[in-house]
Order: structure tokens, then C-alpha cells, then sequence
């Protein structure tokens, strides 16, 4: 285990390494220059210098690289050129946001779409289990940002029961809660749809293993033998499924916040990619990209944890 | 009083008849070889007898397990029946275990299921039930997951689980086909000792008659989903039961092969070492190959033999020593153990058949994969024809008929008749011992069967865990083996005893 | 199964969906229709008529006009996205499979590293590079592909470079380049199809997000993601703005689905009837 260990954490780093210059080569090097983007072409030339020198666009890039890391390792992503405050408070202000509508919907996803999986499984070519492979198959089709919208349209504008957006703040706590409760549920609803399929199809795949028919052998009903054998088994691939999918889940949480005008992660980075806010644009990017590197590292000491195959070999 | 009657069995999966009625009794205290080649319908009793059929399946007829119907049962009940009146062992122990639990609660989890035990009473009981199936008493099951023992050792966790619950009737499918044999002869030991020691009855599913012999009362003969003979073991004679006789005989090698005087050497590997995945797979293993002369390899799976053949092929570099023919480049094909995985599905047989050929006309090629085929004894209309389309048999020819197309040196060929039913095997063996006298072929042939080596090889050699153990003419080695190893597998070979 | 299963349903409704979507896109470039990207502010948010069958938006363009074209930006921007991904993915997948060693897990990596970024962000990043645009959006999600086919083709080619008929070929004399093109590839090439089918459902649903947020198709290129963009605010006051090009995109990319499931059922038939 912990030979596994060193080796996932130093993939780990050198993920997050390699993603850095991947984010500062394509942000802070390839476009233009970011201080006559924000004086203007016009702007004269002694200004420019003096704030091009301020920050430190005049120094080779290398050293540019590696006062952004350092800077970020210390906990100083820059300062951002729109607003002039410090890059990590605004993502420290906007993650309050972000954060809970992206696990939110990660647990809504969850509680609908296994149970469903495992009842389409059992119950295998019924009309229940056709029934919810076309319900899923027309979920994930839509596009969350259009389900959202659908789902204002509903429930804030011809029923007025939810807000249709904004986000009154954590303090003002059920209010708060009820603005997120559409969001949460149009991102939620297309990954339930995907993680029924995903759960159907590992579920059938294990219950043809011989080992579900040895425990049959055994006297365990079919129910015993699904639940006890089966299932376990199936749930290793469904969970780097899962893994995966919170990858699409913040994405799809920088859309749905536009959708429904919160003030997360994703407005932030839209704003600053429409201002050309380049110090903000690479640090949201480098929480976003850690954090789902971070996620598939936490779901492979999962899996190790729980297949005795993996555990044991290294 | 018979302890289980099948009558008039039969089952029906869409449209095909895959069993005929089937009529079986057997009492307590006996064991029932139930013998046949693969399709033949006898892994599709047990599993009917059990309540288990495939999918889909439509059963008919009558199963009574003393006196109660079990084909007309509900399944909760068929579920208490299931575990602790009948027990089952199945063939492929790796694929039979759920690879998330512990070796030993597999044995415990009957006793947790049908008598609602606790874990530890439920343990100190599966403990005894692997006592009794002699899984080594060093090894904690409860802490060993199925990977981490050994096949031999997995089959005597999974015979215990069958157990545990001492049920009246043990159905065991296969049980000894994955295993080396020298474990195999231990586990039918063991099958004997149950069916005598613990009073049941069991019934032994197997392609492999020699080795059921060896413990079975009786034998019951299956092809396509009827039975066509039965017998008890000791009455088996021509008269009686003729086709189980011919079994015995086409399993029988032939006599040993009079020492000729040897042909010239084509190909030589001198202190050959290989490793696989930090592994030592075979160790200094020299050997020669002479034209004409066929040199059987006998080793055990998991003995380095495949990794030697593919060596010897050229598919691989030997991390030390060298293998090399004398003079001229060395043109050697190879022949597969699966015959059907040996063929791109999507290619008709022509055309793999030709694939080694030099670029050439297409009349010419043509020409040459008729030749190739008629050589090896199929229709020349073989050519246009799709692997899923013929017989394993068959498609172990087409093999052959590409081997030699080209004409080669030497022919390595890798458990070549281990995955074809007894009755074909003894023509594949003589398809390769006539080429091999027509074209001076060197033949070097890969076996784990000491039988077969027998009647094909001239000269053999032993290897054990990457290493050659002992070497020599087939017929001294076979008949009075010298290393410890050659003389337990020389005792563990029915068909050789026999 | 007979003919008339619900799978071969899936097969025609899909096959019927994509076709309706290339017959709108071929439509909506035929030269004596009214260029429908022509703003008309006095005729703004009409109802539909004869004149506009599905009324007009907020600046007096035809509804009906505009969803036309916007097929043609999806099917462009979703077909490019997907040949990226499967022309650069599926080498490398083959190359991987291929050997046991530090290329296969150099390529296998770098793909993990890919699949980090989800599309949304690699546009976010190129955006600065590229501009907005369709070049950007087609860019973003084929890079996006690269590990999606690379993944397939891997899984499917690691299994076939082990098997016999395999080793035959080498013996026969052939190289590695022509096993992988004469035996590997047409083994895998059915799986590939699939795959992309499936893509192209994906990639029209990743096209309408990045048009929605401004990342993708820019006007005055009709686009349904932008189009919903626009309907947006105006959802309370126009519904049919939003409902109209919202399940343009539902039924596109529900027909890549179904036609991509129906044809996985076909090529691999342990699935079937699953």
C-alpha cells in the first residue's frame, strides 16, 4: 500500500506540474501583450514599460514560470487586473458557491442512478428495465443548460415556486438552499441518466461471472447472490465512472451557474476570460484541473482499498 | 434405494434439443463418472439437476432427489435444497470465486446463509470442512483471497464450501481439468474418500475418462444431450461397451517409438535464460533439434514450456544464451494450442493459409493452399470457408496447412491436441508424424500429456519451473523415469498406467 | 430476437433523426431561401404565421431560418471534432497496445492527462489562443476526443496483439505496421464506428455548451447554443425562442445515440439483448 502510495502521489505532482505549464504556456506566453490589453493600444510607451516592469511581463519567461508556481505554492495566484484584488480570495469567495452545487448534485446523481441501475439489472429486459433505458437515453440527450432553463421556466416562472436564479448568500440560509435546489437538480439529472447505464451494464456483466452462479450453487437466492456477489463487484468500474464524471460535473457547473446567475467559479471565469483577466482566467483553471486530478486520485486509493487484487500485488 | 433418479431429461434452449432424455440413478456412498466431448450435454445435466439450467433454457422429465421432484420446485425452495442437500464444484476455481472475499468465507457463508451462524461460529465450522478437504492447514483461509492461493488449493476451498453443509449429493463439473497432474490425482482422491468416508453420492463430470476411471463406479457415456453407454467401471469391455472402449483405446498412446538413427541438427539453443515481469521463466535450458526427429517438451503449466516454444519460434529474444540453426537461416512456423484463436475471424481460411507466402501470383498461391490443404487432409473447399464455420479439429489442420505452406525447417507446435476431444487427437498425431517422415520436418511438441509425448516424440525432455529437469529417448524416460519429478507425473498419468 | 425488437427501432429512429438533421442543414444552404441572419428589428418576437412558421426572435429573424442553419455549424463543428479525435486517438491507442513497455504507458498517460481537462476548460484555455469561434470549439472537443478513442481502440487492440492468429502473422514474416493495418485495425474498426457515432452525439451537446457560453460558434453564424444564449432572458415572454432550438439538440444528439447503441449491440454480440 504504501509503495502505491508514493507512486500515485508523485503522478499526482507531476500531473498538476505538467498541467501548470500547459496552463501558463497557453495563457500567460501565447496571446498578445496583457498590458496594452488593459491601457489600450494607445497608451503610451514609457506607461506601457512601467507596466509591463510592475508585472514582470520584462523578465524571461522561465523565471515568469517560476514566480507563478512558487506564487501559487505560497498561496499568491496574482492579483487580478479587472477587480485589483489578490486571484485566490476571489476564488475563495466564489468556491462557497461552486463547491456545494458541484458535490450536491455528485450525491443526487448517486442516489438516483445506482438504485436505477441495479433495478434495471435486476430486473433485465422487463418492461421497467426498457422503460428505463429510454428514460435515460432522452435525459442524456439534453443539454443541461437547456434542462435548466426548461426547469425556471416551470418551477420559477409559470409556478413560482423556486427562485429562477441568483444567490442570496449562505446567511440567508434556506433562501440560500432553495436557489440552489434547480441548478443542482438539472446538472444531477443527465449524470443519473449515465450512471443507470453505467450500473446497469457492470450489474450484468458480473452477474454472468461463474462466481455469482458458485454462490447460486451455495443456496443464496437470486436476490442474496446479486446484493452480496454481484454487486460489490460491479461497483469497482462504476466507481472510476464516477471518478470521471466529476470531471463533466464542474464543467457542467461553469455552464448551469450562467444559467441560473450564481456567482461561482464558472461566472468568475467567464468575466475574467471575456476581460482578458489572464491572472484569474489561469488560477481558476489550475483549482478546476487540480481538483479533478485530486478526485481521480482519491477514487484509485478507493478501488485499491477495495480489491484485494490490487491491494496486495504491490 | 437410490439416492437421485433422473428420468427422461430433457431441455430445450430456443429451437435446439440440447439435452434428450437423460435417465441417471445413483446411491449414496458411489461416484458417477459422467464422461463426453465438450457439447456433449454433460455439464448441462448437473447444472439441470441443480435447478440451474442457461437462460432461457426449458426443462422436461423428472429429477427426484429421494423422493422429492425437484424439476416441478419453487425456487425458495429449490434455494434451502441448493448448498445442503446438493453441493457443487465447478470447473475454473479462479472465475468461480468472488474475488472481493476471503478464500474462507466462501465456506462459511453457506453455513451463514442456511443456518444464520455468526461469523466466528460460522468460521470454526468452515474450518473443519477445509480441514476435511485437506486445504493445508498452515494457510489461513480467512485471510487469503482466492488469488492469493494456489488452483489446487482453491479447489479443495471450493470442494469444502460444497461441503460444509455435508450434503447428500456432490456435482462436481470439471474439477480437475485446470489443474497439474499430479494435484489432479490428489483431488480425485479426495472425491473418492468423500463419496466412501462421508457416505455421498457423486457425480463426476469430465472429458477426461482415464482419469475418472481411476475413481468412478460407474460410467455413463454422453454425445449430443443422450446418453449412448453405461456401464459400471469394471465391466467395461469391447463386447459390452464398445464405444467407451474405443475411448480407452484412442487415449491409450501407442507403443513407444523404436530409437532411429538421428537426423542431422537444424536447430540448437545453448544456456537459453528468459525473464518474465522480474520473473525467472527458464533458466541455462539448452536442447537440439535434429531434421526428422520429433522433440517433446513435458512440463506442467506455469514450467516456462510456452515461453521456450516462443523462443524457439524466433517471437522472442532469450534475455541469455542463444538459439540459433546451423549454417543457414532457419525457417521455423508454429502451431497453436486454441485452434480457433490461431485464425483472424474476419479471413477466410485461404488466406490466412497463404499469408506466409512469399508475394507471388494469385493462380500460383491458389494452387499452393489447395496442395496445403489436401495435405493435411481437409476438401480444397476448405479455402473459402470462415473459422467459426468448421470444427476444432478441422481448424487445428488449416493450422497445420499454413505451418507447412512455406515450407519450413522447423514446426514448434504448443499443446497442439490439448483443446481437441480424445477421439481427434490421434489423428492430428498422426497427420504430424507423416509430415514429419515425408519433409524431414523437425518437430518440437509442447505437451503437458506424458500419453501423447509418448506416442509422438523420440526423444524428450522434462522441465520444471525454467529448468530441465531430465532428457533422453521417449520410450527410456517414460518407462523408467530417473528424476523425482518425471517419476510423479510419470505415477500421476492415468493414461499412461492404463 | 425478430426484426421488430425494440433494438432495431433504436437503429431506424436514430438513422431517421440523423437524417432529418443533415436534410435541415442541406435545406437551410439551398440559395432561394431568405437569408434568415437578416435582422429585421420592426418584425421582432412575431408569432408564427404563414409568413414565419415559427415566428421571429428578438431581432426579427425567422426561428425557423435560424434552426436550419444552426444544423449546419453543429454537424460541421461535431464531424471535425470527432475525425480529430479519431484520427489522432486511434494510432496512438494501436501504437500502445502494441508494446508492453514505456511508450504504452508514456501514450496511456499523457491520455489521462487529456482527460482531465474536460472540453469546456481546453476551450477556456484555447480561447485565448484561437478567439471564439467554430475553429475553437472543433479544436477544444476533438481534443477532448483524443483519449476517448485512444481508450477505445487501446482496450480493443491490447486483447487481439495477444492472440495467436497474431503471432502466426509475424511468423509469416510480417511487420509490425502491416499486423496492425491487415489484422488489428479491421478487428477494432467496427468498435471504432460505434465509438464515434456515440461522439457525435456527445459532440454536438458539447458544441451547443460552448456556443451557449460564448466560447463556440459567434454570430451572425446561426448556432443553437447561441440561440438559447438569446433566449434566455426572453424565456417568460417567448418560450418557443428556447423550446425550438433546445429540442433540435435533444434530437440530434438523440439520434446519434441510439443509432451509436443499436450499432454496439450489433457489432458486439454479447451485448445483445442487454
Amino acid at each position: 500500500m504504501g509503495q502505491v502510495l508514493v507512486r500515485r502521489v508523485s503522478g499526482l505532482l507531476a500531473t498538476l506540474a505538467v498541467a501548470s505549464v500547459l496552463v501558463f504556456a497557453l495563457i500567460e506566453v501565447l496571446p498578445g501583450d496583457p498590458a496594452e490589453l488593459m491601457l489600450g493600444t494607445d497608451a503610451r510607451a514609457d506607461t506601457l514599460q512601467a507596466l509591463r516592469h510592475e508585472m514582470g511581463l520584462d523578465r524571461p519567461l522561465l523565471i515568469q514560470y517560476a514566480g507563478w508556481v512558487s506564487g501559487m505554492l505560497r498561496g499568491d495566484f496574482g492579483t487580478s487586473h479587472t477587480y485589483h484584488v489578490p486571484v485566490l480570495s476571489l476564488i475563495g469567495e466564489r468556491l462557497p458557491v461552486s463547491l456545494p452545487l458541484a458535490i450536491a448534485s455528485l450525491v443526487l446523481a448517486v442516489a438516483l442512478g445506482l438504485p436505477g441501475g441495479v433495478l434495471a439489472a435486476a430486473r433485465h429486459q422487463t418492461w421497467l428495465d426498457r422503460y428505463l433505458r429510454l428514460k435515460t437515453q432522452i435525459v442524456l440527450a439534453l443539454p443541461n443548460f437547456w434542462l435548466g432553463m426548461l426547469l425556471v421556466f416551470i418551477f420559477a416562472i409559470y409556478w413560482h415556486w423556486l427562485p429562477a436564479g441568483g444567490f442570496p448568500g449562505w446567511g440567508s440560509g434556506l433562501a440560500a438552499m432553495r436557489s440552489l435546489i434547480l441548478p443542482v437538480v438539472a446538472l444531477a439529472l443527465p449524470q443519473a441518466a449515465i450512471l443507470v447505464r453505467v450500473m446497469r451494464q457492470a450489474l450484468l456483466e458480473t452477474l454472468e461471472d461463474t462466481s455469482v452462479m458458485a454462490a447460486r450453487a451455495r443456496g443464496l437466492s437470486p436476490r442474496a447472490a446479486l446484493l452480496h456477489h454481484a454487486l460489490p463487484n460491479a461497483l469497482i468500474p462504476v466507481l472510476s465512472v464516477m471518478g470521471l464524471q466529476f470531471s463533466f460535473l464542474l464543467a457542467g457547473t461553469i455552464i448551469i451557474e450562467n444559467v441560473f446567475y450564481l456567482p461561482g467559479l464558472g461566472r468568475l471565469m467567464f468575466q475574467a476570460v471575456t476581460q482578458r483577466d489572464l491572472p484569474v482566467v489561469a488560477g481558476a483553471s489550475m483549482v478546476l484541473v487540480a481538483s479533478v486530478v485530486a478526485v481521480s486520485f482519491l477514487v484509485d486509493l478507493a478501488t485499491h482499498a477495495l480489491d484485494p487484487r490490487l491491494r496486495r500485488r504491490a | 434405494m437410490a439416492l437421485l433418479t433422473v428420468n427422461n431429461l430433457s431441455l430445450m434452449l430456443g429451437e435446439r434439443a440440447l439435452l434428450k432424455g437423460v435417465d441417471l440413478s445413483l446411491s449414496r456412498g458411489e461416484v458417477m463418472g459422467l464422461v463426453g466431448a465438450s457439447g456433449s450435454g454433460k455439464s448441462l445435466t448437473a447444472r439441470s439437476i441443480l435447478g440451474l439450467p442457461p437462460q432461457g433454457a426449458i426443462l422436461s422429465g423428472s429429477v427426484h432427489l429421494r423422493g422429492t421432484e425437484l424439476l416441478t420446485l419453487k425456487e425458495r425452495a429449490l434455494c434451502r435444497i441448493r448448498g445442503q442437500d446438493i453441493g457443487m464444484v465447478f470447473q475454473d476455481s479462479a472465475s468461480a470465486f468472488d474475488p472481493l472475499m476471503t478464500v474462507g468465507d466462501h465456506v462459511a457463508e453457506p453455513l451463514r446463509w442456511h443456518f444464520g451462524l455468526g461469523r466466528e461460529a460460522a468460521r470454526r465450522e468452515a474450518r473443519r470442512a477445509l480441514k476435511r478437504a485437506e486445504f493445508p492447514a498452515e494457510i489461513d483461509a480467512f485471510s487469503r483471497y482466492p488469488h492469493e492461493v494456489s488452483g489446487g488449493q482453491r479447489q479443495r476451498a471450493m470442494i469444502a464450501a460444497a461441503t460444509v453443509l455435508s450434503p447428500k449429493l456432490l456435482l462436481a463439473d470439471e474439477p480437475t481439468t485446470a489443474l497439474d497432474v499430479t494435484t489432479q490425482a490428489s483431488i480425485l482422491a479426495l472425491f473418492r474418500k468423500l463419496a466412501s468416508g462421508e457416505d455421498m453420492a457423486v457425480l463426476l463430470v469430465s472429458h477426461d475418462l482415464p482419469a475418472v476411471a481411476t475413481i468412478a463406479d460407474h460410467l455413463v457415456l454422453m454425445d449430443e444431450g443422450s446418453i449412448v453407454e453405461k456401464a459400471e467401471t469394471a465391466m467395461i469391455s469391447e463386447q459390452n461397451t464398445p464405444k467407451l472402449a474405443a475411448l480407452f483405446a484412442s487415449a491409450r498412446p501407442g507403443p513407444s517409438r523404436p530409437v532411429m538413427t538421428r537426423g542431422g541438427i537444424v536447430l540448437k539453443a545453448t544456456g537459453v535464460s528468459y525473464s518474465y515481469h522480474g520473473k525467472r521463466a527458464l533458466d541455462g535450458v539448452s536442447l537440439t533439434l535434429r531434421k526428422g526427429e520429433c522433440l517433446g517438451l513435458i512440463g506442467q503449466s506455469g514450467s516456462g514450456k510456452s515461453t521456450l516454444a516462443r523462443l524457439v519460434a524466433g517471437l522472442a529474444n532469450p534475455l541469455e544464451g542463444q538459439i540459433g540453426g546451423t549454417g543457414v537461416k532457419v525457417r521455423v512456423q508454429m502451431v497453436f494450442q486454441d485452434p480457433v484463436g490461431a485464425f483472424n475471424p474476419r479471413w477466410t481460411l485461404g488466406r490466412s493459409i497463404a499469408e506466409p507466402l512469399s508475394p507471388r501470383s494469385r493462380h500460383e498461391v491458389e494452387r499452393l493452399v489447395t496442395d496445403a490443404l489436401i495435405e493435411v487432409g481437409l476438401d480444397p473447399s476448405f479455402a473459402a470457408r470462415y473459422p467459426h464455420e468448421i470444427s476444432g479439429g478441422q481448424a487445428q489442420r488449416a493450422a497445420i496447412a499454413r505451418a507447412i505452406i512455406a515450407k519450413p525447417d522447423v514446426l514448434v507446435l504448443d499443446e497442439p491436441v490439448s483443446a481437441l476431444d480424445v477421439a481427434i487427437r490421434g489423428q492430428i498425431l498422426d497427420l504430424l508424424d507423416t509430415l514429419k517422415n515425408r519433409h524431414g520436418l523437425a518437430l518440437f511438441f509442447i505437451t503437458h500429456d506424458l500419453g501423447v509425448a509418448r506416442s509422438i516424440a523420440d526423444h524428450v525432455i522434462v522441465m520444471q519451473n525454467g529448468v530441465v529437469v531430465e532428457e533422453g529417448p521417449a520410450s527410456d524416460v517414460l518407462a523408467a523415469p530417473t528424476h523425482p519429478y518425471t517419476q510423479a507425473l510419470v505415477a500421476a498419468s492415468p493414461s499412461l498406467r492404463l | 430476437m425478430s426484426r421488430s425488437s425494440p433494438r432495431s427501432v433504436g437503429l431506424w429512429v436514430g438513422a431517421g433523426l440523423i437524417a432529418l438533421m443533415v436534410l435541415m442543414a442541406v435545406v437551410s444552404t439551398l440559395p432561394w431561401l431568405a437569408d434568415p441572419t437578416l435582422i429585421h428589428v420592426a418584425e421582432k418576437l412575431r408569432p408564427p404565421s404563414g409568413e414565419h412558421w415559427l415566428g421571429t426572435d428578438q431581432l426579427g429573424r425567422d426561428l425557423l431560418g435560424l434552426t436550419l442553419q444552426g444544423a449546419v455549424a453543429s454537424l460541421l463543428v461535431a464531424v471535425i471534432a470527432v475525425m480529430i479525435g479519431a484520427g489522432i486517438g486511434v494510432p496512438l491507442g494501436l501504437i500502445a497496445a502494441e508494446r508492453d513497455g514505456w511508450m504504452s504507458q508514456a501514450i496511456m498517460r499523457v491520455n489521462d492527462f487529456i482527460f482531465a481537462f474536460p472540453a469546456l476548460v481546453i476551450a477556456i484555455l484555447l480561447h485565448d489562443t484561437v478567439g471564439a469561434g467554430m475553429l475553437n470549439a472543433m479544436l477544444a472537443i476533438g481534443i477532448f476526443n483524443v483519449p476517448v478513442f485512444a481508450r477505445t481502440a487501446y482496450g480493443k487492440a491490447q486483447s487481439i496483439w495477444t492472440l495467436d492468429f497474431i503471432r502466426a502473422a509475424r511468423l509469416a514474416g510480417k511487420g509490425n505496421l502491416r499486423v496492425a493495418l491487415g489484422h488489428v485495425l479491421p478487428l477494432i474498426l467496427s468498435q471504432v464506428i460505434v465509438q464515434a457515432t456515440l461522439q457525435l452525439g456527445m459532440a454536438i451537446l458539447a458544441e451547443a455548451g460552448l456556443s451557449y457560453v460564448g466560447l463556440g460558434v459567434t454570430p451572425p453564424t446561426p448556432s443553437w447554443g447561441r440561440m438559447l444564449n438569446e433566449a434566455q432572458t426572453l424565456i417568460g415572454l417567448a418560450p418557443r425562442l428556447a423550446i425550438v432550438p433546445g429540442m433540435a439538440i435533444a434530437f440530434a444528439v438523440l439520434g446519434f445515440t441510439l443509432l451509436g447503441d443499436a450499432l454496439s449491440e450489433r457489432v458486439d454480440p454479447r451485448r445483445r439483448g442487454r
